[in-house]
C-alpha cells in the first residue's frame, strides 16, 4: 500500500470504508469491473444513490471510473483489498504448478514401461 | 475477526496417461509426493494414508521461519474416477482457508482430462491481513509525523 502523507487523505479513506453498502461495492469489484446498474442492484440501493457512494469511494482512491459511449464502467484501485481473489489467484497458481510437475511425472512414468 | 467468504474454481487438465496411472499418482505417497511437494527442501512432514476417513499432511518451515501446516482428509474414492477431500491451510497457527475438493478423472483423446473442482472458504483476512496491518500502521504513522510538524 502506497503511503500516506496526508490526514484528509486518511479521513476520505476511513469515510469511504466505513459504510457496508460501498463495502459491498468494493466486494463486488473484486470480481472485475462493473457499471452502476450492475453495482446498485445486488444492493438493492437507487441509481442516484449508487452513484453517490461511488463518489466516495473514486475520492478515497478506491475505484476508478472511465465512460464507454453513454455507460460508466467502474474499476477497483487498491487491488490489496481483494484479500480472497489475491489467495484463490495463489491457489490456482500453485495447483496448475503441480499439475506441471505432474505431467512430467507421468510422462517418465510412461517411458520406464516403454523402455 | 473479518466475515468469511466463499468462492469456487474449476481446473481442467489433459494427461497422456491412462486415468488409472493418473489416479495412481495421486493415491501413492511417493508418487504424490514427487509432484505435489514444491517446497522439498523446506519440508519438515509429509504423512499419505490414501483411504476414505484417512489423512494427508504436509508441514513446510519456510527460511524465513513462516510455519504452513496442509492437513486433508479424504472422503470418497473411486478407483481411476474420483477422489474427494477436504483440507485446510495454517499459517503459523492461523487457519487461512478451508476447502473441498472433487477430483475427477475422465477418458479422452489424449489419454485424460482431469477436473479438479475446489469450494474454498476463505477465513479472517490472513496474511494480507498482515500486511493490510502494516500499511495502515505505516498510514498512521506517516499521520503521526505530518501533525508532529504543525
Amino acid at each position: 500500500m502506497r503511503a500516506i502523507a496526508d490526514a484528509a487523505r486518511l479521513d476520505r479513506m476511513f469515510f469511504a470504508l466505513a459504510d457496508v453498502h460501498r463495502r459491498g461495492m468494493l466486494d463486488r469489484l473484486c470480481r472485475g469491473p462493473a457499471s452502476v446498474s450492475e453495482l446498485a442492484e445486488p444492493l438493492g440501493i437507487a441509481l442516484p444513490s449508487a452513484v453517490k457512494h461511488l463518489a466516495v469511494l473514486e475520492q478515497g482512491g478506491f475505484v476508478a471510473s472511465h465512460k464507454v459511449g453513454r455507460v460508466r464502467t467502474y474499476t477497483i484501485e487498491l487491488k490489496t483489498l481483494c484479500a480472497m481473489e489475491n489467495w484463490v489467484a495463489k491457489r490456482k497458481t500453485q495447483l496448475n504448478m503441480q499439475f506441471d510437475k505432474l505431467d512430467l511425472y507421468l510422462a517418465e512414468q510412461r517411458s520406464k514401461t516403454t523402455r | 475477526m473479518t466475515q468469511s467468504t466463499h468462492t469456487d474454481f474449476v481446473i481442467e487438465r489433459e494427461f497422456s496417461a491412462t486415468p488409472e496411472a493418473v489416479y495412481q499418482a495421486w493415491a501413492d505417497p511417493q508418487a504424490k509426493r514427487s509432484w505435489s511437494d514444491c517446497h522439498p527442501e523446506h519440508t519438515t512432514e509429509y504423512v499419505l494414508d490414501f483411504r476414505p476417513l484417512g489423512r494427508e499432511t504436509h508441514q513446510v518451515i519456510y527460511p524465513d521461519g513462516r510455519v504452513q501446516r496442509i492437513e486433508k482428509v479424504f472422503f470418497d474414492i473411486v478407483v481411476a474416477q474420483r477422489i474427494v477431500f477436504a483440507y485446510d491451510i495454517m499459517l503459523d497457527g492461523r487457519r487461512l482457508s478451508v476447502s473441498l475438493v472433487t477430483v475427477e478423472f475422465f477418458d479422452s483423446q489424449r489419454g485424460t482430462r482431469m477436473v479438479y473442482t475446489e469450494q474454498l472458504a476463505y477465513l479472517d483476512g490472513h496474511e494480507d491481513r498482515a500486511q493490510r496491518l502494516h500499511g495502515t500502521e505505516e498510514s498512521l504513522d506517516q499521520l503521526a509525523l505530518h501533525l508532529s510538524r504543525n
